[in-house]
């Protein structure tokens, strides 16, 4: 997302987040790197200080949220001199006992075995083997390919699937405005 | 409760230094019950392949808070 400067690319990447994450839950988005760090730097960003924050209406569900981004100096003059690329995300719907039922994961060093995004469903949904054949699968290690998920779109699937109460009446507007936005400026 | 105030948005933290530090530190000791020197050394010598892949993930994300990680820039 543009930004005539490095803080107003970053304003304009980080506000659709605190909007479209408060239609569900309430609390802060922490924010952090290393100051020594060499520009361009890799921040970090996370919800309550990556803790697991109960959405609304429904304690004994919770949402993790990490992301890293960068801002880049695309050269173009005006607003769009700067813009924020996400670099990884995990979006992680938990249980009261932390126990994680979706997680959403995109990591291009392939971290957890894949550089591409991908979903994992936890082990309280699945069985833990099952048998096809002569193979045996273990489906909660399974990468499930998704393509580049949006926050929106989790936030969205915690309303309208999992019956989290919204916060704002005008939930399904801002999320899409949010996401049209996002997905107008999004690298790939 | 549903509510038509547009006062909903999360605010913003910034994390100071020793801050981002901290955090960084007890979320390490949390998983792995190890000091993050001893993470970052294990991260960078490729020895934690037996974490569990959500908490590698996250802690990887995390890094930017201690150090710039130059495999991912």
């Amino acid at each position: 997302l543009p930004g005539r400067t490095p803080n107003e690319a970053v304003e304009s990447y980080t506000s659709p987040i605190q909007e479209s994450l408060g239609c569900i839950l309430q609390g802060r988005l922490t924010r952090g790197s290393d100051p020594a760090s060499p520009e361009p730097a890799i921040h970090f960003l996370s919800l309550n200080f990556n803790q697991p924050t109960p959405l609304n209406g429904f304690p004994e569900l919770f949402l993790r949220f990490l992301q890293n981004y960068q801002v880049i100096d695309t050269g173009e003059p005006g607003r769009r001199r700067y813009k924020v690329v996400t670099l990884g995300y995990q979006y992680s719907l938990e249980t009261t006992d932390r126990r994680e039922l979706l997680i959403y994961q995109w990591d291009p060093r392939g971290t957890g075995g894949t550089t591409r995004p991908h979903l994992h469903v936890g082990r309280r949904l699945l069985q833990e083997r099952i048998v096809v054949g002569e193979r045996r699968y273990e489906l909660p290690k399974f990468h499930i390919p998704t393509g580049r998920v949006a926050i929106e779109d989790v936030v969205r699937f915690a309303i309208t699937e999992m019956d989290v109460t919204p916060r704002r009446t005008d939930w399904e507007t801002v999320l899409d405005r949010n996401q049209t936005n996002f997905e107008q400026w999004k690298s790939w | 409760v549903q509510t038509d105030v547009h006062h909903t948005n999360l605010e913003i933290v910034e994390l100071s230094r020793n801050e981002g530090h901290q955090l960084f530190d007890e979320r390490v000791q949390e998983l792995l019950g190890i000091g993050s020197d001893e993470f970052l050394r294990r991260w960078d010598a490729g020895e934690l392949d037996d974490l569990e892949e959500s908490a590698l993930i996250e802690l990887s994300l995390m890094i930017p808070l201690v150090r710039q990680d130059d495999s991912k820039a």
